[in-house]
């Protein structure tokens, strides 16, 4: 067969492209994006290491103050000696188990007091109970939360995509299995049911966070996956692709899924504000991030110990982060789903 | 002179979308209804006859159009337009009943259809519970539905299709209006459905001397219902006259195109007359069909049935039968047409056919047989959907529509071979190959049709399958895909199944033809025999039943 030559052909451009020219165009889209983007920058930078890596490092007097700029002069410098305890202590003839443990805090005790720790009294956004700067706390607690909401997201968003699909599509016993297991988990109280995956799990951790709520959180999105499936399976074009001897799999994946596919994102953004919060409740009554890491639910935690003694700033700090953020993405997921809308087409 | 019952003038229609300039759907429309009569506004998609309708009842949607503020419609003198909310709500279902298309989107699902006749009644005639039950059960027996008293409580889902549009014209002249307007009220129906309920209203016309608005794509039609014919194109007036001096001597080219392009009944030529950009008539080349004897064999359909199994009661199957056992034996290069209304089982054919359905018996015997080196069975049989708006799929681009039968099948090298192929067939059925880089929604009608029947051709199938190919497209568009097939089934050798509920274009496209009647073939035969003499009393009332309202040309149309 002769081959003609190809002329150069000008590609419209595609739904994707569209929508993100019209998410642009609206103003409430693009700040909304940009304050996510900026969001996702600290998580980014967190996560690599550029900042708030010593995040837990005591730097200031327990509940520095919050104040603008911090000066040489308001620097306090802790007298050493209260730190070691001189002489043995009587065991009765019994040896002391902690003995290792006790002579290296002795000997960490013994060079830290030469070079005299100095404290800060204020800081921009003032101290916690053990002198830790909230700011890079909140840093930190922003990249935990964040991650936390994105990676169970993404777990649910893909299972309920997969199984929503295969309901879907194939409907009869595999809808009704499926449907019976999303039966089942909805039936179950939402908070009832993450406490009892978080108590079968047995151990804190960012990864159980993400599991417990990527495994229960898939729900909605199958229920919207498997009725779009269930519209579209019949449609001439899925038709059309079987007659041209396309497999199940292939129509399923490449064929009907980019159809669908500005449902599962805008499913994506709300699961990952609606886990976002989960997380904080989480954190906050103990089911969250251990002890060894800081999130705004364990901010939260805290800060509640913290009001009644006066001391507002860790609250404030960690509510008005979360409320900015969790605002914006709610906002983003509304002008993602004007802009993705197919019925604004033609 | 008297004032006439309405009258549109210099109406002025566009739509306003946010980031779009407005687009003026409608463009100085003028006419008039005189009392008593019947106008019919006749044009093609895009034409504005339904804008111009639905503004008459000032239900067009406020946001996004504008109404010129110059234009006036005009009842009794009185501008519509100009009233305020009331006032037109009085005017809506009292003076002017309506009918839509589709009766049973018009209808609400979940109120019977007592529920819904009787509330106009007592809205607009203040009549009480009881007279207006006893209006119903009366109106239901004029638009000739037996058994009204039990009807009253049916629900619409419960009625044919035939049934529903009759109780919408209940509803419409149930407070005796003055104008009816007409939306395609029969084109969702079968054509023997379509006739009872064109004689239906033809008789209430007389009967309650009202005047009727009738809007409609089908010139046959309206020639043997209508007065007046108001023609449209794109917003504007072609022609407004008599009907039949109208369509008898038209004086607009586009009306003369319009009434040619309609595959004639009488008799068969090889091509169509098409209708150019301007609206102008492009005449075909070569006269009659040239019969000739076909080439072997190459689908035998060999006793071939389908049932559904109804839920029943436990332990007692119940089938519902789609298709009695049919043979056939297709041809090469020869067409086989299949009629029949809805319901009757072509499409279950069709698609047993195309592999997409099981038959529950039967065998289908494919020449020469499938074995090594031959192609499979999804290569030698593709189909053409009836809906080129959902038959193509909207995110992929015509490039990948096209590769993707390509790249199933593993035919061509790599994705520039499949391209070149893809480019080869595009420009085959008459599209460039800038065509590849966009979405099916940046199409036509007939230019996605196209898009689909080059999607079946990359596979160079032997067989083609066109379930209703034609008919959600417009008479000039259609015409021009019909001679298409024939150019490619000239060309290639290629088979056709050719489904459809249109007589007219089956009898333009098909060698022989299957006349199926609730899943049973009640007929076959060649064409000719088909539509000249038909046996069956079927086929026989199916053939009447076609609108005959425009005489075929004879030489004046150069």
């Amino acid at each position: 067969m002769s081959q003609p030559i190809l002329s150069p052909v000008h590609y419209s451009p595609g739904l994707w492209r569209l929508a993100a020219q019209r998410l642009w165009s609206d103003a409430i889209g693009r700040y909304s994006f940009l304050v996510v983007a900026g969001y996702l920058l600290v998580v980014v930078a967190v996560l690599f290491g550029w900042v708030a890596q010593d995040w837990d490092r005591e730097v200031a007097v327990n509940y520095a103050p919050p104040s603008g700029w911090v000066t040489a002069a308001n620097r306090v410098v802790v007298p050493p000696s209260t730190l070691v305890v001189s002489g043995p202590v009587p065991l009765y003839g019994w040896t002391d188990p902690l003995e290792p443990q006790w002579s290296q805090a002795q000997t960490y005790a013994r060079t830290a007091s030469r070079e005299a720790p100095h404290y800060l009294l204020t800081l921009p956004f003032g101290a916690d109970k053990w002198g830790r700067d909230v700011g890079k706390k909140l840093l930190k607690g922003t990249q935990t939360s964040v991650w936390v909401g994105l990676v169970s997201a993404l777990v649910a968003t893909l299972l309920g995509t997969f199984l929503g699909a295969l309901a879907g599509y194939y409907g009869r016993w595999t809808d009704d299995a499926l449907n019976g297991l999303y039966g089942v988990l909805t039936a179950i109280p939402y908070l009832l049911l993450v406490f009892a995956v978080a108590a079968v799990f047995q151990q804190k951790g960012v990864g159980t966070l993400i599991l417990i709520l990527g495994l229960t959180g898939w729900t909605g999105v199958f229920r919207l996956v498997r009725a779009e499936y269930f519209k579209h399976r019949s449609r001439e074009y899925v038709l059309a692709a079987g007659a041209l001897g396309a497999s199940h799999g292939r129509r399923i994946w490449i064929h009907i899924l980019p159809n669908v596919s500005h449902i599962v994102l805008v499913q994506f953004s709300q699961n990952l504000v609606g886990f976002i919060k989960s997380e904080v409740i989480l954190s906050f009554l103990g089911f969250g991030v251990p002890v060894s890491s800081v999130s705004w639910g364990s901010m939260l935690n805290e800060a509640q110990n913290e009001l009644i003694l006066g001391k507002w700033w860790q609250l404030a700090v960690t509510a008005v982060a979360m409320a900015i953020f969790v605002t914006a993405v709610s906002l983003l997921t509304d002008a993602m789903r004007d802009a993705l809308d197919p019925r604004l087409r033609q | 002179m008297t004032v006439p019952l309405l009258e549109v003038r210099d109406l002025r229609i566009s739509f306003v979308a946010a980031h779009d300039p407005p687009v003026e759907a409608v463009r100085g429309v003028s006419f008039r209804v005189p009392d008593h009569s019947t106008v019919a506004l006749v044009g093609e998609s895009g034409s504005g006859k339904s804008v111009t309708a639905l503004s008459i009842l000032r239900l067009l949607p406020p946001e996004n159009t504008r109404i010129d503020p110059a234009s006036k419609i005009l009842w009794e003198g009185k501008d519509i337009l100009q009233g305020n909310g009331r006032s037109v709500r009085a005017l809506r279902g009292k003076s002017i009943g309506t009918i839509f298309q589709d009766p049973m989107s018009a209808l609400n699902p979940v109120l019977s259809i007592g529920m819904q006749l009787m509330e106009p009644l007592r809205l607009h005639l203040g009549l009480s519970r009881r007279e207006a039950r006893s209006r119903a059960v009366e109106l239901l027996l004029r638009v000739g539905i037996d058994d009204a008293e039990k009807r009253l409580e049916s629900y619409p889902h419960q009625l044919s299709g035939g049934q529903q549009q009759r109780v919408m014209i209940a509803m419409a002249i149930s407070t005796h209006p003055r104008l009816l307007i007409a939306d395609e009220p029969t084109t969702a129906l079968d054509v023997t459905v379509q006739r009872q309920i064109m004689d239906l209203l033809g008789e209430l016309q007389q009967q309650l001397s009202m005047a009727i608005l009738f809007i409609t794509h089908d010139l046959a039609l309206v020639g043997e219902f209508a007065q007046e014919i108001v023609v449209m194109r794109g917003g504007e007036v072609q022609e407004v006259g008599n009907c039949s001096a109208v369509l008898s001597n038209p004086h607009s080219a586009y009306t003369r195109a319009l009434l040619a392009c309609r595959p004639p009944l009488e008799d068969c030529p090889a091509r169509l007359p098409m209708m150019g950009v301007e609206g102008n008539l492009i005449m075909p080349q070569g006269g009659q069909r040239a019969e000739s004897p076909g080439g072997p064999p190459i689908l035998e359909v060999d006793g071939v049935s389908k049932r559904y199994d109804r839920p029943g009661k436990l332990w007692r199957r119940n089938f519902m039968v789609a298709l009695a056992p049919v043979s056939f034996t297709l041809l090469q290069g020869k067409t086989l047409g299949v009629v029949g209304e809805s319901g009757s089982g072509k499409s279950t054919l069709g698609r047993i056919v195309a592999g997409i359905l099981a038959a529950n018996d039967g065998t289908l015997r494919f020449f020469p047989p499938e074995g090594k080196g031959s192609a499979s069975s999804a290569r030698r049989v593709q189909m053409v959907f009836q809906n080129p708006f959902s038959s193509l799929n909207p995110r992929f681009t015509v490039a990948q529509i096209l590769t993707e039968p390509l790249l199933l099948h593993s035919i061509g090298q790599n994705r520039g071979e499949r391209l070149a192929l893809a480019q080869q067939w595009l420009e085959r059925v008459g599209l460039s190959a800038q065509a590849l880089g966009r979405y099916p929604h940046e199409f036509s009608g007939g230019q996605r049709q196209r898009i689909a029947i080059a999607r079946c051709l990359t596979l160079n199938p032997r067989i083609l399958i066109c379930d209703e190919s034609v008919s959600a497209l417009d008479v000039s568009v259609q015409a021009q895909i019909l001679n298409l097939l024939r150019d490619l089934q000239d060309e290639l050798h290629i088979s056709y199944l050719f489904i459809s509920h249109d007589l007219a274009v089956v009898r333009f496209m098909a060698d022989e033809v299957l006349v199926l009647q609730g899943g049973k073939v009640v007929e076959r035969g060649p064409v000719e025999q088909i539509y000249h003499a038909p046996q069956h009393p079927y086929t026989q009332k199916l053939l009447q039943a076609i609108p005959r309202g425009v005489k075929p040309y004879g030489g004046s149309l150069v």
